[in-house]
């Protein structure tokens, strides 16, 4: 299957009611949104399954347990990804236009991504967005339709394996859906999280045995890592502490952390952030710890679910 | 350097845990290729790490065949222990095979050595019957719970008597309480009261063409003087008529005109009270918005009778603290009342109150003359209360989907209700809050058959190869020897107790 890259651009036409799946770190969770004029998704039920290794046996339970709260399950998906392999890269492409009177296409843009493609082969690019864009030294947020000579495209892509996506793409199709929009869970996550005004944090992700860590600086994400130590493994911190030893060098640690898990219990994990020995990172005190909370109909252990669905065409920002 | 090989599933605890037990310091560690460790580099790097900081040396490598992994390793052991489920032992069965054989052989016996052997059979028959029926044990088995929080939206009615799980509504049952009460105190407000002085006062008129009436209640004010501005006023309508004028030749042969005015005599009366009103005779007045050329008054007579005093009265503020004070503490000895009727079957929500005065009265009204007021005050209070065996029902029924296969909602799980909003028609919509305490699944009734009649090393064996049992504790009753101890052959003997650990 090949991936049109139409979701990296703003006011892509969306249905009005669609189906939310978040594969996580050791759950499946979907739940069905309906999508009313301006206002935040509603969400109309949730159902909840462990992530087996059997993919279709875990979507079928999910579905089953949806199935007790709504007549319909709608047949356009949003899919969010957690864990396994995936690479994040942050590519910026500068290029001079020959046709500088000539509105840039969404054409053209599909032809910068397919280059970004083919130099991280063998892995698929499954999702992009364009974090920034400058056409002729003016700053957009989406380049499509303009004209300009010198264009500057930041884009966040992630990558995994093409027989992983076709797995999940076959597998979805088996049971007669079709994916709208596919991207990391942890990319639609930070993007609700930066609503709060913290532009740099590190976001964990928390199961019973997989972490998954969000590097977020200047509102970026830096990158996704994760590793299959938890909540409920004594030496968890261990991972924590890899993970920072990679980047803090270059990157100065953030103070911030936000940190959620798939089913709660996060009491021992914030203990074990605090009585962490930050000095040896330059932290010269400890990082504020916070679980999101957000109003509304969303707990916390909803969180994944809410962002993906703004993925949808709402603005938090709104 | 000791070679440890793990199969696909292994996690990193399991190798983390392996790395601390084995004694040696070089270790190889052998996973196949497509398992989470190879396909995450971090995960290797945290075992370098762990290992680092065990003193320890580890190589990683690929195992060539998939799937079951042989050998004699530790860690092998104790996953094949994890895996592999006891299996419940056959007792080897004794059939008499000719029981005719053994009825002649029985017929053969001298009576005595019959007598005895019926003796013996029957004391072993009690024994039997004694170890068959008597014994009792009680397995005490911790499991380690998982907590999952839940809310969630649902409403309450008092027109239901049974859940409805569909749409998400318990039974809401009311209760009230009427609270009376009274408050006494002092009052706070002031009042000056007395006297006013009055007399009689000569209006003159120095007008010979316009005759003057002034009604009763005309303001009228000392001209001059220490009570200059002090202010009178008319006690009856008093008419006063023109003057007269004449006129004279003087000695220097010019003309005098003189004008006598007219007069009326009338009573005058202080529009405050107090003894500054008690002013001496000849003073003068101003009349109305008359120019004192025109008119004016004097007092023929002292002024007298003007007196006051100052008094304590009820305010407005007096009633309303009042009010606020003992509405409170009735409000409050209100809520406790229905609080106190709540018990671990009937939850009141949060916020699930309602007050209403029905009786408010004082016994001085606002501006009486008094030192103290009293309030005697009837407050009603209403409350709610829902049955928390049906909200737990419900959270149950809501949270099951999301629970993790293997588990069960325990009863230990906490639910409780905060009101959100009053309905007019009495129902009430409230958040539903569970913590979800999740025990794991132990089918009790297939454990009991499963042990029943085992030795207890078997059952040590047994319990302590399911992994979801964290520990347990094996009570017998009554105590026997060790070769003899068995769980009882009827599983009504078998008590089995879980609990969190």
């Amino acid at each position: 299957m090949v991936f049109p890259f139409k979701s990296i651009f703003p006011g892509t036409e969306t249905p009005k009611n669609f189906l939310v799946i978040d594969l996580g770190l050791e759950k499946v969770t979907a739940s069905i949104f309906e999508l009313v004029d301006g206002a935040p998704p509603k969400m109309l039920g949730v159902g909840r399954k462990e992530r087996s290794k059997k993919l279709q046996d875990s979507l079928e339970g999910v579905l089953d347990a949806l199935s007790t709260t709504s007549d319909s399950i709608p047949k356009k998906v949003i899919l969010g990804l957690s864990g396994g392999m995936m690479k994040i890269v942050t590519t910026i492409v500068r290029y001079k236009r020959e046709e500088a009177g000539e509105e840039i296409t969404d054409k053209e843009i599909s032809g910068v991504l397919e280059r970004i493609d083919q130099e991280n082969q063998p892995l698929k690019l499954f999702f992009a967005s364009i974090i920034s864009a400058n056409v002729d030294g003016h700053k957009v947020l989406n380049p499509i339709g303009l004209k300009g000579a010198f264009v500057e495209l930041n884009f966040f892509s992630s990558f995994k394996d093409q027989e992983e996506i076709e797995f999940l793409d076959n597998t979805l199709a088996n049971l007669n859906f079709e994916i709208f929009k596919i991207l990391p869970s942890a990319f639609a996550t930070t993007k609700i999280l930066l609503t709060k005004g913290i532009r740099d944090f590190l976001m964990l992700r928390l199961a019973a045995a997989t972490t998954e860590i969000t590097w977020v600086k200047n509102g970026g994400i830096l990158d996704i890592i994760n590793f299959s130590l938890g909540k409920e493994n004594q030496d968890w911190q261990v991972g924590l502490e890899v993970v920072i030893a990679k980047y803090y060098k270059e990157h100065a640690l953030p103070d911030f952390f936000w940190i959620f898990g798939e089913d709660g219990g996060l009491e021992k994990i914030k203990e074990s952030i605090t009585n962490f020995p930050w000095s040896k990172f330059n932290l010269d005190k400890n990082p504020k710890i916070e679980v999101p909370n957000f109003s509304g109909d969303f707990s916390t252990n909803n969180l994944v679910l809410l962002a993906l669905s703004y993925e949808g065409g709402y603005d938090a920002n709104n | 350097m000791r070679t440890i090989e793990f199969n696909e599933d292994v996690s990193i605890a399991q190798i983390i845990a392996a790395l601390r037990t084995i004694p040696e310091k070089d270790i190889k560690i052998v996973v196949p290729k497509n398992s989470i460790f190879f396909t995450n580099s971090v995960n290797q790097e945290i075992l370098k790490k762990l290992s680092a900081d065990l003193g320890k040396s580890i190589l990683f490598s690929q195992s060539s065949n998939l799937g079951f992994v042989e050998g004699t390793d530790v860690m092998e052991a104790a996953a094949q222990t994890e895996s592999i489920q006891p299996k419940p032992q056959k007792i080897p069965s004794k059939p008499i095979k000719n029981f005719l054989r053994a009825a002649n052989f029985v017929k053969m016996l001298p009576k005595k050595i019959l007598i005895r052997y019926l003796l013996l059979v029957a004391v072993l028959l009690l024994l039997f019957l004694g170890y068959y029926f008597i014994p009792s044990v009680t397995l005490n088995l911790k499991v380690e719970s998982r907590i999952q929080e839940d809310e969630a939206t649902f409403s309450a009615s008092p027109r239901i008597r049974e859940v409805d799980f569909e749409q998400g509504i318990i039974p809401l049952e009311s209760i009230d309480t009427l609270k009376e009460g009274s408050l006494k105190t002092q009052t706070s407000g002031k009042k000056i009261i007395g006297d006013s002085a009055k007399g009689n006062a000569l209006i003159r008129n120095y007008s010979t063409a316009v005759e003057k009436i002034f009604s009763a209640g005309t303001k009228l004010k000392v001209s001059s003087g220490k009570s200059e501005g002090l202010e009178f006023s008319l006690t009856k309508t008093t008419t006063v008529p023109v003057g007269s004028a004449s006129a004279t030749i003087d000695a220097g042969g010019r003309k005098v005109s003189v004008v006598d005015p007219g007069r009326a005599e009338t009573e005058l009366v202080a529009t405050k009270v107090g003894a500054e009103g008690n002013i001496d005779a000849n003073s003068r007045f101003s009349v109305g918005s008359e120019s004192l050329d025109t008119i004016d008054a004097i007092n023929t007579t002292s002024f007298e009778g003007g007196t006051s005093k100052e008094i304590k009265v009820v305010s407005e503020d007096d009633q309303k603290n009042l009010l606020a004070t003992l509405s409170a503490q009735l409000y409050e000895e209100g809520e406790e009342d229905l609080r106190s009727e709540t018990s671990r079957e009937k939850k009141m929500p949060q916020d699930g109150f309602k007050n209403s005065i029905v009786k408010k009265s004082y016994d001085k009204s606002i501006d009486s003359e008094a030192e103290e007021i009293t309030l005697n005050l009837s407050i009603k209070t209403q409350g709610v209360v829902y049955s928390e065996k049906n909200l737990f029902e419900l959270m149950k029924k809501y949270l099951e989907p999301f629970i993790p296969e293997g588990f069960l909602i325990s009863e230990e799980s906490k639910v409780e209700a905060e009101v959100i909003k009053r309905n007019e028609d009495n129902t009430i919509t409230f958040v539903g809050k569970i913590q979800g305490v999740l025990l794991p699944k132990i089918d009790v009734d297939n454990l009991k058959k499963t042990l029943r009649g085992k030795s207890l090393s078997f059952a040590h064996n047994y319990l302590g190869s399911i992994q979801s049992i964290k520990s347990f504790d094996i009570k017998p009753f009554p105590v026997v020897p060790a070769p003899l101890a068995r769980i009882p052959f009827r599983t009504s003997k078998i008590n089995i107790e879980i609990k969190t650990q």
